[in-house]
Order: structure tokens, then sequence, then C-alpha cells
């Protein structure tokens, strides 16, 4: 048998050589959600019996002697705005429910299928993907396995939680703008972003199209790599996925730190965030004798345009349902998309501008260094309900906030890992971002795996 | 409430009809915070010196042909 916390690839070794099988991890993953699900709130929907039969074929795949693909085996769960064949793709919102069944499963779950993982079912998260809290006005809110009157953080807080807390060894989501960078530094958890336009996204329910990137939380490195081959290709029902090679990942992990330049980021990146975030960042940095620091240009204005493309993209997205149903939103979500709506013109335009001129400067910053070291979020896991938190001995929103140094990432859409930092006992998780140049995953990845081997991550393992 | 703020409270009843919104009376004071947050945020980036050598209707790091780009018969019959 595996142990409650085991990672991917340790389940999918133990069906392949017999040690538990496929429904027994199926079964396991089912009974975790029965039992803890209310007090997590991270499954919104669950799908026994698919689950069920699929491991039911993959077990006779084993007995007949077939080879099994790589993630043979492995229960996962997505965040609820991945078709699902037969279920409406509620995003959150109370509106979609009314929505048909989607007629298939989105690609990044035919994947993972085809990859021999085994879904079981959907997460809950913050309305349209509109926040970083893991709130719902519909569903509840998520709540922080290490410490369950606390945040998730969000969007993709219910995979989050699920992971945490050892439901399922990985769970897909979406980050726009740290909708899965945030809810990995808050629970505990490795995140991996990749760039823009590497993973299909057909079949995800979108927020902002000219962010939008799928990925994942996860429990190890490895497991990272291992998912990152599975969705890896070309998709001809997702234009914008169009990566320029699709060279396995898990290639990398083996090939340590050699020739990497690593620095870290300083200026927007170096200021704001509480005390223990920064000590825990300075230790990491310390731990691996990083001594570069570099600027990325004006990155506070690239997260105020993220703010701007994000509110004027999502709110057009939108604007049919505001007409029709505002009632019917989670409030919160509603009176920003509103906002969104009435934004001008000149607003979005020299946003776009910028991004343009932003993405130009970062470039040349990665002419000096193929790694940049950042903080994943300003604060640790804020309590439920909590609406502001001090930055920089300013008060602003939690909602609105927690993703101010993911934005200026994800703004030029950068491939970014997320890692657990090691803590002390009692001490809540903190993450940090690693982050590469376009298209270059692997040397984030890399990266990360160091870390890993060097026993400076902790995901978090608790109740 | 500074200028800005008032003017942004009469703008959004305006928007809100053009825009084809029913925006309930306790809606507004949340609106208009973000619209204030939203400001703010445009105030640091909106006066910069960039043109339209910059333009880029994103996605920014999309390689191979461009997106099909619908004809003006598409458009004209959308739904």
């Amino acid at each position: 048998m595996t142990s409650r916390h085991a990672t991917a690839l340790e389940m999918a070794q133990a069906v392949a050589s017999g040690g538990t099988t496929a429904t027994a991890l199926a079964q396991a993953a089912l009974s975790a959600i029965e039992q803890r699900n209310s007090e997590l709130g991270a499954f919104t929907d669950v799908v026994a019996s698919r689950a069920l039969v699929r491991a039911g074929l993959i077990d006779k795949a084993r007995a007949s002697g077939a080879t099994l693909p790589p993630l043979a085996g492995v229960p996962f769960a997505v965040k609820n705005l991945f078709d699902i064949a037969g279920l409406a793709t509620r995003a959150g919102s109370k509106i979609n429910r009314d929505n048909p069944p989607a007629s298939a499963d989105a690609t990044a779950i035919a994947r993972l299928h085809a990859a021999g993982a085994v879904l079981v079912g959907a997460c809950n998260m913050d309305e349209y993907a509109y926040g970083f809290t893991g709130e719902n006005a519909h569903d509840g809110p998520s709540r922080n396995p290490a410490d369950l009157e606390r945040m998730t953080g969000g969007s993709s807080g219910g995979p989050a939680a699920a992971v945490a807390s050892g439901m399922v060894p990985f769970a897909l989501g979406t980050d726009t703008n740290g909708s899965i960078r945030v809810p990995a530094s808050l629970c505990g958890l490795f995140g991996f972003k990749p760039t823009f336009g590497r993973l299909s996204r057909a079949g995800a329910f979108p927020f902002v199209a000219s962010l939008d990137t799928i990925g994942q939380l996860a429990r190890s490195v490895g497991d990272l790599a291992a998912i990152y081959d599975a969705l890896q290709g070309a998709d001809p029902r997702d234009p914008v996925c169009q990566p320029p090679d699709c060279r396995p990942l898990a290639a990398s992990l083996g090939l340590g730190l050699d020739s990497l330049r690593i620095a870290c980021a300083d200026g927007h990146f170096a200021s704001g965030a509480t005390p223990d975030v920064r000590v825990a960042f300075e230790s990491l940095t310390d731990a691996l004798g990083i001594t570069t620091r570099v600027s990325l240009p004006q990155a506070d204005r690239a997260r105020a345009a993220a703010l701007v493309l994000t509110a004027a993209e999502g709110s057009t997205l939108h604007l049919q349902r505001l007409r029709a149903r505002a009632a019917d939103f989670d409030p919160d979500t509603r009176d920003r998309l509103i906002a969104g709506a009435m934004i001008p013109a000149p607003w979005v335009i020299q946003a776009q501008r910028f991004r343009r001129w932003f993405h130009n400067e970062v470039m040349n910053v990665f002419t000096t260094c193929d790694v940049i070291f950042a903080p994943a979020a300003p604060i640790t896991a804020p309590r439920l309900g909590q609406k502001t938190f001090l930055f920089d001995g300013n008060e602003i929103p939690v909602r609105a906030h927690l993703g101010i140094y993911t934005q200026p990432i994800s703004f030029i859409g950068l491939p970014v890992v997320t890692v657990p930092l090691k803590r002390q006992p009692g001490e809540l998780p903190i993450g940090v971002q690693v982050i590469a140049a376009p298209w270059n995953e692997a040397a984030a990845i890399r990266v990360a795996r160091e870390m890993e081997r060097r026993g400076l991550t902790a995901v978090y393992s608790g109740g | 409430m500074t200028d800005r703020a008032q003017s942004l409270t009469d703008l959004s009843a305006t928007l809100g009809a053009l825009l084809g919104l029913d925006i309930k009376p306790e809606w507004q004071p949340k609106v208009q915070s973000f619209l204030v947050m939203l400001a703010a945020a445009a105030d640091q980036y909106v006066h910069l010196p960039l043109d339209d050598a910059h333009d880029e209707a994103a996605p920014v790091f999309r390689p191979g042909p461009p997106l099909a780009v619908p004809t003006p018969d598409k458009i004209d019959n959308a739904p």
C-alpha cells in the first residue's frame, strides 16, 4: 500500500509493481474525500463511478501483462472550470450550473487519462477564477489543511486543499495572475505555471484570454515533471497552444545547477512582505549562495497594468452574464467585474503597450541570468474572512492583492515553479517563485529539483 | 471623497446604463471603490511615452503562424 501523502510517481510505481491496485488507490481517494471534504471544502463534484471503472480497466491491463502508462492508477482532481464529460462546468459559479453538461473532457484531462491517471472529482475555486482567497459565496470556502481557519489562497484553492490534505497526490489548476502560485505558497505545495501557450487550455473555462495558463499542484518536483510531460503538445482546439518544442521535462531533473545563472529579484519583490516571508526567502538564498540581484524594471507598473487588463478582459467575457444575471454572481466577483466593464479604453491600450515594453526589458534581464527567485506571496495564509492586510504600512485588500508578487510575472507569460520552503513545526507554509525565460521550463524545474534534493523544501504533510 | 472619486461615482451610473447593466444602489459603493482602485493602477502607466510600436494584442509569446482572423462576413453574422 502507499501512504496518504505518497507522491504520484510513488503511487504509479506501486501499481506497476503490484504493491497496490488502481482500484485501491481510487477507493482510498474517494474515502478520504468522503471523510474530510465537509471540513475542507475542497471538492464540489465527485465522479466515483467513473473513477472506479477507469481504475478497474487499469488493473485489468496490468493483470493481462500490458505495459502501463507513466501515471497508471494515480488519482487526481481538477479545478471545477475544466470540462468533465457529463457535468456542467461550473467555474465556481451558480450561473454556469444551468449550462448543459460538457460533451467531452478538457484536453488536459484527456491527456492525463491517456497517461493512466484516474479522475476522482472537481474542486472548489473563487468564482470565475477572479480572486486570490479560495472563498466562494456559493460553495463556501476551501480551507487550508495547515490551519482550517485560514485561507487556501486562490483561485485554485480547492485543488490545493485536496493535494495538501492527501486526498489526491496532484490536481490541475489554472493560473492567470497567480492562481496556482498563491495557493501553492499558502498550502505548502509545489505548483507549476508553464509558459503562456505551452499547455492546451481547450475545455477550460476562460478568465483572461491573454493571461490564462493551466498547470498543476503536486507533492514533488518529479511529479510536476511527469504531469507536465503527460500534458505537453500542441492542440488545434487551443490556437494559443503552439509550443516551439516538446522535450520531456523529466530528463532535466538530474542535471543539477551546473551552468545555471541564478539571481534574486530586487525592487518590487524585495519590499512589503512580512518579516517571516522575508526571513524565509533570505534563508533560502543564503543556503543556495545566491548573491546576484536583478531588477525587473517597473515591476510595480507591470502589476498595475495586469490588474487593469484582467478587469477589462474578464469583464468583457462576462458582460452578457452581468446584464442578464448580475444578482446570481458572487457579490465580490460581480462588483469587480462591473467596475472592469467601465474601464476607459486608454487604460487598456496603454496596458497592452506597456506589456510589450516590460517583456522586452525582462528579456534583457534574462541575458544575464537563467533563473530568478522571488517570493510567491507577501504573507502567510490569512484568516478566512480577512479582508485586508498590511503591505509596506498600507492596508490593502486581500482578494485583489495576494498576487502582488505573482502578477508581474504572468503578465508576460513566464514559466514559474513555486517551491514550498522548509518550515519549523507550527509555522505556516511559505513558497518561493522560481522563474525562467519563456519556454525554458527545464531551468526552473532543475533548480526546484536541486532545492528538493538539498532538503530546502517541505511539502505540507500534516493532518 | 476626492474629485476623481466623485466623478467616478457620477460616471458609473451613466456607464452602467450604456452597458445595459442593472446596478443595484447597494452595489455602487463597492463598484466605485474598485473603479478608484483601477484608476490608481492606470495612473501608474497610462502617461508613459509608449506608442503603437508597442501595440500588442497578446498573447505575447505565441510562435508559429498568426491566428486566423474572422472575415468581415463572419463578424457581421456573429450571433
